[in-house]
């Protein structure tokens, strides 16, 4: 999988969120609010390939988390940003 | 989909710096003061850095106004280094800064997806038609600022109409979930009409007196309402009370509305009403 270029991570106020470049502006009309954790996987995976597997053990390193909810955790992460259209295969 | 809540200072903290690195930017919209040409929470707006054209009657431009507050209005006029902005969807409001408080032009409206770019000939009609016809922009408010409630007006019409005789039916609707405003509804389309021809900036007084008058009309009214021989006529009026701020358009309108019922109706309230009231 990867991130889509036209995506970027913003910081407004405590907020992190991801905004897409749609070619001539910055759409801040449909915004991805980020938790620490998606914030630290994404902010980690432009431009490159990554995979499920790849972010649990990235969040099993980081946060002492156990290996299947780890897995579980990026899994449910990466079929939101599937769905909101901000990552592809 | 949720909303993601921050406060108007710290949002266009960040806007700004994205305008700054001469990034445009696409942002949601709240509240009806940009009507009808800006739909709040259909429509969306691009925000682009200032040219040296940009400070100018009949654009758009997002201002910081009182402080911290941000507004995107039409520039109604430059003097100097003083800008005043109003709303399209504004009769009287109006917001005075500095030159150097407005931050940013507005170069687009996206309607459904649909953009529509400053210089475009909907834009330039929008500009045009709209800023300079202060007659049209009252009536067509009046129809833009209803159109939900239209098909309800015409149902309960009709419903009248199979009674006899007019009837004095007032609704007065507490802000909705874009709005901070008050609605006035008044169920009785002549007096669209007639108040359309009467809403002049040159004869407003305070929004204290016509809350003052106000208050005596809708006591008496609610009165008349439980009275036999009256209440044919006169349907209570819920929703007006003592010691809320309904504002000033509100209570400017509904003044007149009185007015309407007693001078063009002919049908008596107060036994003693305001003198000096120009129709």
């Amino acid at each position: 999988m990867k991130i889509k270029e036209n995506i970027r991570i913003k910081q407004i106020g405590d907020e992190s969120i991801l905004v897409s470049h749609d070619g001539e502006n910055m759409n801040y009309t449909r915004v991805i609010s980020l938790n620490k954790s998606a914030e630290f996987l994404i902010a980690g995976s432009f431009g490159a390939d990554f995979t499920v597997q790849g972010w649990a053990e990235r969040l099993t390193g980081r946060y002492g988390i156990d290996k299947t909810q780890a897995v579980a955790d990026a899994q449910v992460l990466a079929d939101k940003l599937m769905k909101a259209g901000a990552i592809y295969e | 989909m949720e909303s993601l809540i921050v406060p108007n200072e710290v949002f266009f903290s960040h806007i700004l710096e994205e305008i700054e690195a001469r990034r445009a930017v696409r942002i949601p919209v709240k509240g009806n003061s940009m009507l009808p040409f800006i739909r709040p929470l259909t429509d969306q707006v691009e925000l682009s850095e200032l040219t040296g054209q940009s400070v100018t009657k009949g654009n758009i431009v997002l201002a910081r106004t009182n402080g911290s507050n941000y507004v995107v209005h039409r520039i109604e006029k430059v003097e100097g280094e003083v800008v005043t902005l109003r709303g399209d969807g504004n009769l009287s409001v109006r917001e005075r800064c500095d030159k150097g408080n407005v931050v940013a032009e507005v170069t687009a409206v996206y309607k459904k997806g649909r953009k529509i770019s400053k210089g475009s000939l909907e834009w330039n009609l929008a500009r045009d038609c709209w800023f300079t016809s202060p007659l049209l922009r009252r009536f067509y408010l009046g129809i833009s600022r209803n159109m939900k409630k239209i098909f309800f007006l015409f149902t309960v019409l009709a419903f009248l109409a199979a009674c006899s005789g007019p009837k004095g039916m007032v609704k007065i609707e507490p802000p909705q979930e874009d709005s901070v405003e008050y609605e006035l509804i008044v169920f009785d389309p002549g007096f669209e009409t007639w108040y359309t021809l009467q809403n002049s900036p040159a004869r407003y007084r305070s929004q204290e007196y016509y809350e003052g008058w106000n208050q005596q009309y809708v006591s008496e009214w609610n009165y008349l309402a439980t009275q036999p021989r009256r209440r044919s006529f006169f349907e209570s009026i819920i929703g007006y009370e003592p010691g809320v701020d309904y504002g000033f358009e509100l209570n400017h309108k509904l003044f007149y509305y009185f007015q309407y019922v007693e001078h063009v109706l002919r049908i008596p309230i107060l036994p003693n009403g305001p003198s000096g009231v120009i129709y």
